[in-house]
């Protein structure tokens, strides 16, 4: 017998379910802290599990409930949610679902079970973070509210041997986290996304956070590009931290060459149109 | 190997990498050639998978260009890789070795593989890398460590156990259920009567008593006659709740397909051809002997080795 906890799933026919019951207020819109029974019995016509391979843990379920829950009042829930809110709601789940045990196995990358999270379990969570409008948010995938968490905790965990064990979710911007998260072929090497995290972090305290998103967009196609051509995962750490290091460099000098040029460029243009201006 | 893009270097083509096929399976058993699906899959059935390859390293040295004097070492390296999607969800290392001269026998190279973290496909990436750089003058030479000279990719999907089999579960009653009825019993099926519009796989589960030792291995060994019994009476169960209840038994045509009103309806038709609901619920009445056995003789799954 394996020790695999199975959680439940829902089906696309549930996710759709949820989002016309949260336009048109019916059943499978829950008041706040509906029970976990009423949950289930709303939606048991399209929730589901895996058939054999492990236990159906309701305690897991409940205690993700409670959790989720505890996270979301101490971050301000009932009240609207700000920037900063949902800011300190991210980084505290990421930590979460980062290094709960029972929250690393293979059940944990399906989309179902994220989408019973967001559409059933966490209902009220997902709209307060986001709004009943993004079908995105509580459909399975990389934007589900939950899931896109779960992933970043997962990988960004710089490892309990460290004081800042979750620096790297709090510290990047969101379009950071979706130049990683959102290519596949850069969030499934968790090593080579902590390196362009760190990256990230290096650069934007040489040049300013708000230079970061061009760099980061063009160096993330660097990378993945290069990735092509060198397996960057088969690189000891060091070799692959200067392989990062070198993409952002090569991208900021580019960016700042570019600057100059244009600004060269607009200063000859002023210059050319002085007299005429002067003339007139 | 293929590629939808050109590498900027020499590579090693599959005249000089002798590599025929992944051979997968249950450890301890005799494993077969990777195909494109993976059967009768889950979390607790842990795979194992071989391969055999060869390298012609003199070859190697010369495709790749190698200058005089320079130590080719080349990385064998393995990635498995799961999760749905164009790419794998979840990439890691699984094997490296590191080869700087001829070998004289095919290399094997043996992978168990713990299914708790797969999860909708297996991808097994094989490459074969430049270990360590190389200072040459010739530009088309690979230098920088890392750099991808050969490949093979397998893709599986993995049967995850869906809408085509049982859920079930082998668990210790005693444990379980202690101080309940069932503590003794070798099955239990656990569902909610009067729901045949649920989902059969969320709202059926049927529980294997483990702690009935004999029994719960003849089970996951799928021995006929214990799984002919046990469905059986699954289908006895549930079929005779669906019938009794006069609500259900209206709805039962109308449920939707992976319903457990629909699984009812499927098991009504196997063993009572031709007749409708309210005969089927006629003859149970009537005599229910000969419903039982009926059902009981559906769930014959012939041999299942």
């Amino acid at each position: 017998m394996t020790g695999t906890k199975l959680l439940p799933r829902l089906s696309p026919i549930g996710v759709d379910k949820c989002l016309s019951s949260l336009r048109d207020q019916t059943d499978g819109y829950f008041q706040p802290g509906a029970s976990l029974d009423l949950r289930l019995k709303t939606y048991e016509a399209h929730v589901w599990y895996a058939a054999s391979g492990g236990s159906v843990d309701r305690t897991l379920v409940e205690e993700i409930m409670g959790k989720v829950s505890d996270i979301a009042h101490h971050c301000g829930y009932p009240a609207p949610a700000t920037d900063r809110k949902r800011s300190s709601f991210d980084k505290r789940l990421a930590a979460y679902f980062g290094q709960h045990p029972d929250l690393e196995g293979g059940e944990l990358l399906r989309d179902d079970v994220w989408a019973f999270m967001a559409c059933v379990l966490l209902q009220e969570f997902t709209i307060w973070r986001y709004s009943v409008e993004q079908k995105a948010r509580f459909a399975g995938g990389i934007r589900n509210t939950f899931q896109r968490l779960w992933v970043r905790g997962r990988t960004l965990d710089l490892g309990p041997e460290y004081d800042k064990r979750w620096h790297l979710t709090g510290i990047l911007s969101e379009d950071a986290m979706v130049q990683i998260f959102e290519r596949a072929s850069i969030a499934s090497d968790a090593r080579l996304s902590r390196a362009i995290a760190m990256a990230w972090e290096t650069t934007a305290d040489r040049i300013g956070r708000g230079k970061m998103e061009k760099v980061m967009r063009q160096a993330t196609k660097l990378i993945r590009l290069r990735n092509q051509v060198i397996d960057l995962a088969y690189l000891p750490e060091e070799a692959l931290t200067a392989e990062i290091n070198a993409a952002f460099t090569q991208v900021t000098t580019e960016i700042a060459s570019d600057a100059d040029v244009t600004r060269v460029g607009e200063e000859q243009v002023l210059t050319a149109d002085s007299p005429s201006q002067t003339s007139s | 190997m293929s590629r939808s893009y050109a590498l900027p270097f020499l590579t090693l083509s599959d005249d000089v990498v002798g590599f025929d096929q992944w051979l997968i399976g249950d450890p301890g058993d005799p494993l077969f050639p990777i195909s494109m699906q993976l059967e009768a899959w889950d979390y607790a059935r842990d795979l194992q998978l071989d391969a055999r390859l060869d390298l012609d390293f003199e070859a190697a040295v010369k495709a790749l260009g190698m200058p005089d004097g320079e130590n080719l070492k080349l990385a064998i390296v393995v990635n498995i890789g799961t999760g749905s999607g164009r790419f794998a969800r979840r990439m890691q290392s699984a094997f490296k070795k590191v080869i700087e001269a001829p070998i004289e026998e095919p290399l094997i190279i043996s992978l168990p593989v713990d299914s708790c973290n797969l999860s909708g496909r297996l991808l097994v990436r094989l490459e074969i890398l430049l270990a360590e750089d190389i200072a040459t003058d010739n530009p088309l030479t690979p230098r920088i460590a890392g750099s991808r000279l050969w490949s093979d990719t397998s893709n599986v999907h993995l049967e995850d156990g869906g809408d085509a089999r049982f859920p079930m579960e082998v668990l210790s009653f005693k444990q379980a259920f202690q101080g309940q009825r069932q503590v003794d019993s070798p099955w239990y099926l656990h569902m909610r009567p009067g729901s045949p519009e649920a989902d059969f796989t969320g709202s059926v589960r049927l529980y294997v008593n483990a702690d009935h030792e004999i029994f719960a291995e003849r089970v996951s060994k799928g021995d006929p006659v214990t799984l002919q019994t046990m469905l059986g009476d699954v289908m006895i169960q549930m079929c005779r709740s669906a019938l009794e209840d006069e609500e259900a038994r209206d709805t039962l045509n109308d449920c939707e397909e992976g319903s457990v009103g629909s699984q009812i309806t499927g098991w009504l038709e196997l063993a009572f051809p031709n007749m409708s609901i309210e005969d089927i619920h006629g003859l149970m009445t009537a005599t229910p002997s000969a419903f039982h056995a009926s059902l009981l003789s559906t769930a014959d799954m012939g041999d299942t080795e």
